[in-house]
């Protein structure tokens, strides 16, 4: 009686483990970023989130033209500007000529994958942002039909915004540099002087608004305001995409190596419209 | 019915919309408002709790599928806080302070449970402090929202004689 009840125990434990087991794995599933959506649930999103952009278009267009009322206060001032720049143009153009060259003869040379000259660009309106609060998405209103695919890198005039996670026919969705996520680390390159020093983009600091890239050797000496940009290794971001500047620097505690904190460029607090990279060979 | 339709399609594109105007590092108005719209069209199921879970699985499929890409988290989540409404409104009456005291542990266990799974699943790191704040971001927003859309709902219950738990 004594031993049946002891394997009666052995078996209900093993039962229990496996039970436990399965649900840990269905919990990855359930929340796994990397899962292809159903063609149904695909059709529903973007069903839904076509009535959703018909419902924001007329607040949408009030949210517009507030803006742009704001903007016209201080038109003269910004003329001025560009008219300054204009005249900086050919300039530039003629260097991006030379440039254009360069990258081309340089990537031959160092095998490079991808590069920002090698993309096309996309608009794209945000439709939603981060609801579900943990997990710092968007999502924009172009999707497979318009060429969107997973992985593209999505940018704004200021620098870095994310990556597609998610499409649909009509709809993507962006998780955005600032997520939490345990998975959601790049590879940055800092500009000193004419060279480079790379690291790992690996944290967000919601109350300070920066970036923290950790790994760097304590022989480096980085500058405060030293540029950082994507690194183009990893196959998803081209090189040279603007993450931030350097805000300070701080030794680990077995002053091995430094992290440092990078201010970012883009404001996420604004994000309306984005522009979606699309790599040249996947728009043909 | 007519109430309880209005009301979660209402909730549900007016959290999206808000979405955008929204920081999103907001510490204060972090919009729930289809969670929080379960608690509001409860008294209208007059007791039918399966038609009432019914419409929780529906609306929490939806949330999944359009928003949070998730696989069913938010459909068992929504049940279960469906199954706590029903138990919370057998203790309480109905009526506007009931509803946010409501609001306040609705938003607070589903906070706990979804970042539990998210931990769960290897996501993210835990940290207390993390947890602390999204329930606290929460809570501002949507009491405001929840007692605005009560008073609302009821004021026209009373003048159609809309029968509702009370």
């Amino acid at each position: 009686m004594y031993r049946k009840n002891k394997l009666e125990k052995k078996y209900m434990i093993l039962i229990v483990v496996v039970i436990v087991a399965i649900v840990l794995g269905m919990i990855t599933n359930i929340v796994r970023t990397e899962r292809e959506l159903s063609p149904i649930e695909k059709s529903i999103k973007d069903t839904v989130l076509l009535a959703n952009k018909v419902v924001y278009a007329p607040i949408k267009f009030v949210k517009d033209k507030i803006t742009e009322y704001q903007e016209k206060q201080d038109l003269y001032e910004k003329y001025k500007k560009l008219e300054k720049k204009v005249k900086e143009t050919e300039l530039i153009n003629a260097e991006r000529l030379e440039l254009k060259k360069e990258v081309e003869d340089m990537k031959k040379t160092l095998e490079l994958n991808h590069v920002l000259g090698e993309s096309s660009y996309l608009n794209a309106t945000v439709v939603n942002r981060n609801l579900g609060y943990w997990y710092n998405t968007i999502t924009i209103d172009k999707g497979e039909k318009n060429g969107v695919k997973k992985d593209m890198a999505v940018i704004v005039s200021e620098g870095l915004v994310g990556k597609v996670i998610k499409t649909t026919a009509f709809n993507s969705t962006v998780k955005l540099l600032t997520s939490d996520d345990a998975n959601n680390k790049i590879s940055v390159k800092i500009q000193v002087g004419d060279q480079y020093v790379y690291g790992l983009l690996s944290g967000y600091n919601k109350k300070n608004r920066t970036f923290s890239i950790e790994g760097i050797s304590t022989n480096m000496k980085i500058p405060k305001g030293s540029i950082v940009t994507t690194t183009g290794m990893g196959d998803i971001f081209p090189s040279g995409i603007m993450i931030g500047k350097v805000k300070s620097i701080k030794t680990d505690n077995f002053d091995l190596a430094k992290t440092v904190i990078v201010e970012g460029t883009v404001d996420y607090d604004d994000l309306n419209y984005v522009t979606v990279l699309k790599r040249k060979d996947e728009t043909k | 019915m007519t109430i309880v339709v209005v009301v979660l399609i209402f909730s549900f594109f007016l959290e999206s919309i808000i979405s955008n105007f929204i920081p999103l590092d907001t510490n204060l108005f972090v919009p729930l408002f289809t969670l929080i719209s379960l608690i509001i069209i409860y008294p209208y199921f007059n007791g039918e709790k399966t038609n009432y879970l019914k419409v929780c699985a529906g609306i929490g499929f939806l949330y999944d599928v359009v928003f949070t890409d998730t696989l069913m988290m938010n459909l068992v989540l929504f049940v279960l806080l469906g199954l706590f409404i029903c138990f919370l409104n057998q203790l309480f009456s109905n009526n506007v302070f009931s509803v946010i005291l409501i609001s306040v542990v609705i938003i607070f266990l589903y906070r706990v449970m979804e970042y539990g799974i998210l931990c769960l699943s290897g996501l993210f790191a835990f940290h207390m402090e993390r947890l602390w704040e999204s329930i606290f971001s929460s809570l501002l927003l949507n009491l405001f929202y929840v007692s605005i859309v009560y008073l609302i709902t009821d004021f026209f219950a009373k003048k159609y004689h809309i029968r509702k738990i009370d």
